[in-house]
């Protein structure tokens, strides 16, 4: 029987979740570790990102499983299709995200409170693709920016290398 | 440049108190759920990892976005952070064009010779390419008066010129260019040879110049004759060569640690007479994808190329591929030196049908090589077709302005993740 802890929401939500699964934020394993994981676990993540970093957790813990129940045998084969259901798994996670900045946000922070570095380097590379071609004006309405330059100071930057590059 | 600076101490004062500067703490975790979310509100660190990510050309757009970025896109930190993610790419020179290509061969960014004003690009009409250090060209002007070596970064626009050679009539080689990690400093090296003088093989000098510095420091004798590369093959901080004695009885592999500035003798492939001194462009020594590799073309058919797995330790020395192409082995021949751009560990072991190493011959013949099938491709850009010069080249951030003086630190602490360390 697999051990199980519970974790408490910012806004009050219990979450029972397996050790295995939690133990991969860093932040949660040092807790267990110092003893101090005894009841409910408070952290200072909203429910709605709790589950989605617990979503997160699982497809990881998941695949962890199955790698260590492989054997060599066909291995390929079934490595390679089971690259293409993360994949699948990862871009609807993506999206998810990219139509919800506000969780998207939030589980970069989470990602960072709780120590995940997968997860967060998985969020670094989306908010990367996001923003990777778009003009400044695209990038302020999309992720919700003031402009805080004045006009002459934006058109000096702007100057400044603007003749280096021609895609 | 004022106008830099005044934004960023305009910065420095006012946004340190703003939301983005704090450490993710529960009254704002909870103070966003009401708020729109903004990017501005992401950690600095978590902000710099993403942007590391992105393109050059990106960066440079999207440092008008807003006060924030400006200042976290200019720091020195993040040219550090940007550079340990960016891509080996190529810097190539044509006639007409200084352009930028992917290690796939394809182009990625293009200056055109007219766009280049008021010096803000590589200095001089007539100069050839060198070397390069992340991201920093050494290039080399020459006049009929003088020789000016200087170190560029052409995304930034910035460029100084290394000091001058007090006497002219000295056979001068600049022979490396390189960063130590340990001593924080970007160093070139040279060789001289005083023609004057009685006995000339065995009276090279060398010399080392540090960025930032006013003067070339004389470092003693050249102990070896410096065959292949060129310009030494860095890794970790030391430079390496294929050697020969001065009295060309024997053969060995040299390095040169920029940090302690020494020359030593370096553990080399177990090849059947290597020992035995061979011309020149039968040998590459280099690094690709963070391994020192050379490249064996001593017998006409095939050439070889060994891979030291392990630095260091001689026995890691293997031999990865066996290049039967007769092309190629014939352009080895004529160019000597040879640079694989996209080595990756265990490349041969996990090659698939698409796998292509690519090399440039020389500094004028690019091509991808089909590991499997051993078949040849040339690039397609009708930009380079021919009659251009290449090296490979890391578009970065760093820049020369600040080499050259001291460092400027902001008044917060950074940290990276341990994924954007693993590099």
């Amino acid at each position: 029987m697999a051990i199980m802890y519970a974790l408490k929401s910012s806004d009050n939500e219990i979450f029972e979740v397996e050790q295995k699964v939690i133990e991969q934020s860093e932040t949660i394993k040092k807790m267990i570790e110092d003893g101090a994981a005894t009841g409910e676990i408070p952290l200072q993540v909203s429910s709605k990102t709790l589950a989605k970093v617990l979503e997160w957790c699982k497809q990881r813990q998941h695949k962890t499983v199955e790698n260590e129940n492989d054997d060599n045998k066909g291995k390929r084969k079934k490595e390679r299709d089971e690259d293409d259901d993360i994949k699948e798994w990862e871009n609807k996670f993506s999206d998810e995200l990219k139509a919800d900045k506000d969780v998207l946000f939030d589980l970069l922070l989470a990602s960072n409170y709780l120590d995940l570095p997968a997860l967060l380097s998985f969020l670094c590379q989306l908010v990367a693709d996001m923003v990777a071609g778009k003009m400044p004006e695209e990038i302020r309405r999309m992720f919700n920016i003031e402009n805080d330059f004045t006009p002459e100071e934006e058109k000096a930057i702007t100057a400044e290398h603007g003749w280096a590059f021609q895609p | 440049m004022n106008f830099l600076l005044f934004l960023k101490m305009n910065f420095s004062t006012s946004k340190r108190k703003g939301r983005a500067s704090e450490p993710a703490s529960k009254e704002r975790a909870e103070e966003r759920v009401a708020n729109d979310a903004s990017m501005s509100d992401l950690p600095f660190p978590i902000l710099m990892d993403i942007f590391s990510r992105l393109p050059i050309n990106t960066i440079l757009q999207i440092r008008s976005v807003c006060k924030t970025w400006f200042a976290l896109l200019s720091d020195p930190y993040f040219a550090e952070i940007h550079l340990a993610r960016a891509p080996l790419s190529l810097m190539i020179l044509t006639n007409f064009c200084q352009m930028i290509c992917s290690n796939s061969l394809e182009p990625l960014y293009k200056m055109n010779q007219n766009q280049k004003q008021n010096g803000q690009n590589i200095p001089g009409k007539r100069f050839s390419l060198l070397t390069s250090c992340n991201g920093l060209l050494c290039s080399h002007e020459f006049s009929y008066k003088k020789e000016v070596v200087s170190i560029c970064n052409p995304i930034l626009g910035e460029y100084l010129v290394l000091p001058q050679l007090e006497r002219n009539r000295v056979d001068r080689r600049i022979r490396g260019f390189g960063f130590s990690q340990s001593s924080k400093q970007y160093k070139v090296i040279q060789t001289l040879n005083y023609k004057n003088q009685a006995v000339e093989s065995n009276n090279f000098q060398v010399e080392i110049h540090t960025i930032g510095m006013d003067t070339w420091r004389n470092i003693g004798d050249l102990p070896y004759q410096l065959i292949q590369p060129y310009y030494g093959a860095l890794l970790n901080g030391v430079f390496h060569w294929y050697a020969h004695s001065h009295d060309n009885k024997t053969a060995f592999m040299c390095s040169f640690d920029l940090g302690k500035e020494e020359f030593q003798s370096f553990p080399g492939p177990p090849i059947q007479g290597f020992g035995k001194c061979r011309p020149a462009n039968s040998i590459s020594v280099g690094v690709s994808g963070g391994f020192l590799y050379l490249c064996d073309g001593f017998l006409e058919s095939n050439f070889d190329i060994w891979i030291m797995k392990n630095y260091g330790v001689k026995e890691s020395w293997t031999k990865e591929f066996v290049i039967v192409n007769p092309t190629i082995s014939k352009l080895q021949r004529v160019f000597g030196s040879m640079y694989i751009l996209n080595y990756r560990e265990n490349m041969s072991k996990e090659a698939t049908e698409d796998t292509e190493l690519v090399m440039l011959l020389g500094s004028e013949d690019l091509f991808a090589y089909k590991v499997t099938s051993q078949a040849v491709r040339k690039p397609k850009s009708t930009c380079i077709q021919s009659n251009y010069q290449a090296i490979p080249y890391i578009p970065s951030l760093v820049s020369v302005k600040m080499l050259q003086r001291k460092r400027v630190h902001w008044g917060f602490d950074l940290y990276v993740t341990p994924d954007s360390l693993n590099f």
